[in-house]
């Protein structure tokens, strides 16, 4: 027994008690460099060359290719249209979201209704971006049903081109992503109202609160943290959407939904300029990460 | 200030009547604690005055208008909640100063309304404060400054108390009732907890499965129940209640044997009683009192020393049984026979429906 108590480990235990949480972060760790860490550094060296993986031996240019970006006046304007893009997304699937969230929460609306209003509204989470693609692009077809129903309506004179103008194609496109994108928010959100207890809201009819104030002073601060934390993701996520963007439109007509990442993808699958691409890559990455700190920043705060 | 008044006020949840038929005046300036059991309906109609829940019939009045189709906020009351509902995202001094923010009050009198009243609590050093950083306590004194800003036309308190301990509880109700002494302002205060009822009420009304059983002072209450229930409910420990038979009424006593041995003598009460009928003879455990030639007799169940008081529960025939509180040196071993005798003014007599028909006076 004395003898038991008394063997001294060969690592002390304080030693251990240290150690054992990077064991348990080193298997993530390690595939976390495998699979990302690796990749992205290959594609920052690919970025200082010229005519990576298709030239036997690509030459070292230092920042050439990302020079030869911010002087091709499509790369701003791809630059311009994202961020336009995002955020118009961005703030309308919050509007949007929120609304809903609103009105499944309210007890005003019937039960029945309120779960056939639900289900209704996150049909269009259900729908790949592909499917969604071929949906819009049959209904803003010229000869499609809003068009008819606009032009009986008299909102439009003619029959509008919605993905083939200039004109309305960005706008055309950020209404579908909307579209796609809001069930998030409003399912989060109605989460969060669920979650807002009820006496607070008594409390505050009581000292004098109408319904906007209450939305304002106990709502809005309630759900702030959820708020943030879809808003900067979503941000992120629609910042480097693709799939949406090149079914329904492909970056044209001329550019004109051409995004960062439609940019990046024919400078390399077109155009087979992968070093081009990567500093294109690298850029989106950049602007990412800056969202990426408020997002950080923002989960330690809580 | 104002007075409040209900009138037949009912409320049915559904098919479920909860209140049924409530009529309570409550004077200006007036302290009145609601007390029932569990589930009675106390906070219903703390809620229905508060305009909180819709009132299903009869109506509510506040300074003699009827408010039963006005909101919350056009009543000008002040509820503090059980759970105390604080603005978590606000501090404290935002907390105090929301109602006066949103009827637009000017800042200078804001801020002094807010210091009154955190004087007055005691809330000076926690103005800065979230409620996540405030004790149990504090929050609840945060919930009472919030109500003390509004000058409200009357101030409702849903179980204010509950969620402290016991020692906190007894210095709140001290501060609560120098509170009211202060701002002589009417208070409605829902409690479960008689011994907060008994000390802080000026009229006390019990509720009993959504029925107001009695409303009266405390006193009165204690003295004077008007049936079984509101005696077994006020008072503590509980009343002892023995089943007996008129014997003779004359002269203005009645004389009681009861079932398992021994007779009471009650000055009789309003209404006649005849000789054989049964009768439930309510006695309270601090009406008895040792005597050697004592009418009521039983054998020692259990002896609980508190200190200053002794409970004996004593076995009373095989199926009855009561309680005695003594002082505190008093000593009896389990099983010894013990003979008592109960004050005139402790014994009251119900009938067999529990209505009282006889009370000892003091
Ligand atoms: N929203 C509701 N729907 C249906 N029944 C309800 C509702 N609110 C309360 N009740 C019922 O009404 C009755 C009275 O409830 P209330 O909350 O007023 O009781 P209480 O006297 O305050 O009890 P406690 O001392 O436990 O707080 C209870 O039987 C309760 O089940
Ligand atoms: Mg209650």
């Amino acid at each position: 027994m004395q003898a038991t108590l008394s063997r001294r480990a060969f690592v002390s235990y304080a030693t251990r008690r240290k150690l054992v949480p990077y064991a348990y972060v080193a298997p993530a760790m390690a595939l976390f460099a495998l699979l990302m860490l690796y990749p992205m550094i290959a594609v920052f060296r690919y970025s200082l060359m010229d005519g990576a993986i298709i030239k036997r031996n690509p030459t070292f240019v230092g920042f050439a290719n990302y020079v030869a970006n911010f002087e091709n006046p499509v790369f701003w304007q791809a630059v311009g249209q994202t961020l336009y893009f995002t955020s118009l997304s961005v703030i309308f699937h919050l509007a949007i979201g929120m609304g809903f969230a609103l009105l499944l929460n309210s007890p005003l609306v019937n039960p029945t209704l309120r779960s056939l209003l639900r289900t209704l509204y996150v049909l269009p989470w259900l729908f790949t971006a592909v499917i969604i693609a071929i949906i819009w692009r049959l209904l803003l077809d010229p000869e499609g049903v809003i068009n008819a129903i606009l032009m009986a309506l008299h909102v439009v004179g003619h029959k509008v081109e919605w993905f083939s103008s200039t004109t309305t194609a960005l706008d055309a496109l950020t209404f579908v992503n909307v579209w796609a994108g809001y069930p998030l928010y409003m399912v989060s959100l109605l989460a969060g109202l669920q979650g807002v207890p009820k006496e607070l809201y008594e409390a505050a009819g009581i000292d004098g609160a109408n319904a906007i104030e209450k939305f304002r002073f106990i709502t809005v601060p309630q759900l702030t943290p959820i708020i943030i934390s879809i808003a900067l993701l979503d941000f992120i996520w629609t910042m480097q959407v693709f799939p949406l963007v090149w079914t329904i439109t492909g970056g044209g007509p001329i550019y004109s939904t051409e995004v960062m990442s439609t940019y990046t993808y024919k400078q390399a699958f077109a155009d087979y300029d992968f070093s081009m691409a990567s500093s294109s890559a690298i850029c989106i990455l950049l602007m990412s990460l800056s969202a990426t700190y408020f997002y950080v920043k923002h989960q330690k705060a809580q | 200030m104002a007075a409040v008044s209900l009138r037949g006020l009912k409320k049915n949840f559904g098919a479920v009547s909860v209140i049924k038929d409530v009529d309570l005046e409550i004077g200006d300036g007036e302290f009145v604690v609601l007390v029932g059991p569990s589930g009675c309906g106390k906070s219903t109609i703390l809620r229905m005055v508060a305009g909180l829940e819709a009132i299903s019939g009869g109506e509510v009045r506040i300074g003699g208008e009827v408010v039963n189709d006005m909101s919350p906020k056009e009543r000008n009351i002040a509820m503090v909640f059980q759970s105390y509902a604080l603005y978590p995202h606000m501090t404290v001094r935002e907390n105090m100063g929301f109602s006066l923010r949103l009827a637009r009050a000017p800042r200078a009198e804001a801020a002094a309304k807010i210091k009154r009243a955190a004087d007055i609590l005691g809330l000076g050093e926690l103005l800065e404060r979230k409620p996540r950083e405030l004790s149990g306590g504090q929050r609840q004194r945060v919930a009472m400054g919030r109500a003390i800003v509004r000058d409200p036309a009357a101030f409702l308190f849903d179980e204010p108390l509950s969620n402290l301990d016991a020692a906190l509880r007894v210095q709140m109700r001290v501060e609560l009732a120098e509170l009211h002494n202060r701002l002589g302002s009417t208070m409605i205060y829902v409690t479960h907890d008689q011994v907060e009822a008994m000390t802080l009420a000026q009229k006390i009304a019990v509720f009993n499965q959504g029925r107001l059983e009695q409303f009266a002072t405390p006193a009165d209450l204690y003295n004077r129940p008007r049936n079984l229930f509101v005696a077994r409910f006020i008072g503590s420990p509980q009343m002892n209640v023995l089943q007996g038979r008129v014997k003779a009424a004359r002269d203005g006593r009645v004389a009681v044997s009861l079932a398992h041995g021994g007779e009471i003598a009650v000055e009789s009460g309003p209404l006649p009683l005849a000789p054989g009928q049964p009768v439930q003879v309510g006695i309270r455990p601090e009406a008895l009192a040792p005597a050697d030639e004592g009418a009521l007799v039983g054998s020692v169940r259990l002896v609980e020393y508190l200190g200053g008081l002794t409970m004996v529960h004593v076995a009373h025939g095989a199926e009855e049984s009561f309680v005695v509180q003594l002082p505190g040196d008093f000593r009896a071993g389990l099983g010894d026979t013990v003979r008592f005798d109960a004050a005139a003014s402790g014994v009251h007599l119900f009938d067999a429906g529990g209505l009282l028909v006889a009370a000892g006076t003091r």
